[in-house]
C-alpha cells in the first residue's frame, strides 16, 4: 500500500520538477553523492535497529505466563511481529545492496570506507534476516525449518496457503505494471538526459519476461 | 457460506489455539474460517465435524444460490 502509493507520486514528482527546473534538476539531486549514501546507510541502521527491537519483544512475548484467553492475543502479536521483522531484514538487505552498489560506482577510488560501511551493513542485513527467520520457531514450534521454497509450501496448511497465495497474487500484479513504467521511465530518461540507460531497460525487460514466463508455464503445465 | 465454528467453539470452551492443536491445523487458518474469509477443504472440515461431533452441513451453512 505504502510502496504503491510512494512510487507513482515519486514518478510524478520527478517529471513535474525536470519540466519545471531547466537547470537540470536530476543532476542537481545526484550531486551530493555522499548525502544519498548516509541516508541509505541511516535508514539501513534504522531498519536493523528494528529487527532486534522487535527479536527482543518477540523473545519476551515467549515468556509471558498467559490464560486461555490471552494465548490467541499473543499467537496474534507474535505472527504480526514475526511478519514485520522478515518485511524489515527484506527491505534492509535490499537498501544495503542498493548502498554498497553506489558506494563500488561513486567512492571505490575516492572514499572507499563509504562502499565498505555498506558492505558491513549488507552483512549485519543478512544476519538480522537470518534472527528474523529464526524467531519462526516461536510462531512454530511443532515445525520443522523448510529448507526449500518446495518445502515451505509444504509445511503449510490449507488456510495459510491460502494467505500466501493472496501476497503472491497482490505482489505479481504490483510487480508487472511496476516494470512496465520502469521500463517507459528510463527510456524517457535516456531521451531527455542523453545518460544511456539501455542496459537497464533490457534487464528489467528480461525479468519482465522471466516473470511472466514462469507463472504462464506453471499454471499451464498443471 | 455461514461458519457457526466460533460457537462451536466456545461451546466446547476451547479458544482458536487450542482447537488449532486439536484439528491439526494453524491458528491462522482457524481464524480465517471463523471470519468467513476462506472455505476449508473437505479433510479439515471432516476433522472439524469430529471434533464438535456434528454433521459438516451443521458447521458450513451455505445459502441455496451457493449450492
Amino acid at each position: 500500500m505504502i510502496a504503491s502509493s510512494i512510487f507513482p507520486i515519486g514518478l510524478v514528482a520527478f517529471f513535474v520538477l525536470y519540466f519545471t527546473d531547466n537547470e537540470h534538476i536530476v543532476e542537481r539531486l545526484w550531486s551530493s553523492e555522499e548525502n544519498v549514501m548516509y541516508t541509505l546507510l541511516a535508514l539501513n541502521l534504522v531498519l536493523i535497529g528494528v529487527v532486534i527491537f522487535q527479536f527482543i519483544k518477540m523473545k519476551n512475548l515467549s515468556v509471558v505466563s498467559l490464560n486461555e484467553e490471552q494465548e490467541d492475543e499473543i499467537e496474534v502479536k507474535k505472527y504480526r511481529v514475526f511478519s514485520d521483522m522478515i518485511v524489515c531484514s527484506n527491505v534492509s538487505i535490499s537498501l544495503s545492496v542498493l548502498a554498497f552498489g553506489l558506494g563500488f560506482i561513486w567512492f571505490r577510488d575516492s572514499g572507499p570506507w563509504l562502499a565498505l560501511n555498506a558492505f558491513f551493513l549488507l552483512i549485519g542485513s543478512f544476519v538480522v534476516a537470518n534472527l528474523a527467520f529464526s524467531s519462526g520457531r516461536k510462531v512454530y514450534p511443532d515445525r520443522e525449518s523448510p529448507s526449500t521454497s518446495e518445502d515451505m509450501l509444504d509445511v503449510l496448511d490449507d488456510g495459510e496457503k491460502f494467505v500466501v497465495l493472496e501476497g503472491l497474487h497482490k505482489a505479481y500484479q504490483l510487480l508487472i505494471p511496476f516494470l512496465y513504467m520502469c521500463i517507459m521511465a528510463s527510456v524517457f530518461y535516456t531521451a531527455v538526459s542523453g545518460h544511456s540507460q539501455i542496459f537497464s531497460i533490457v534487464l528489467m525487460t528480461i525479468i519482465l519476461i522471466a516473470v511472466q514466463m514462469t507463472y504462464g508455464i506453471v499454471v499451464r503445465n498443471r | 457460506m455461514k461458519s457457526r465454528l466460533k460457537e462451536l467453539r466456545a461451546r466446547e470452551g476451547w479458544n482458536q489455539t487450542e482447537l488449532a492443536k486439536r484439528a491439526k491445523i494453524s491458528r491462522q487458518t482457524v481464524s480465517l474460517i471463523e471470519r468467513e474469509e476462506y472455505m476449508p477443504s473437505l479433510l479439515i472440515a471432516v476433522r472439524l465435524s469430529r471434533l464438535f461431533r456434528e454433521p459438516i452441513e451443521n458447521i458450513f451453512i451455505f445459502e441455496e444460490e451457493e449450492l
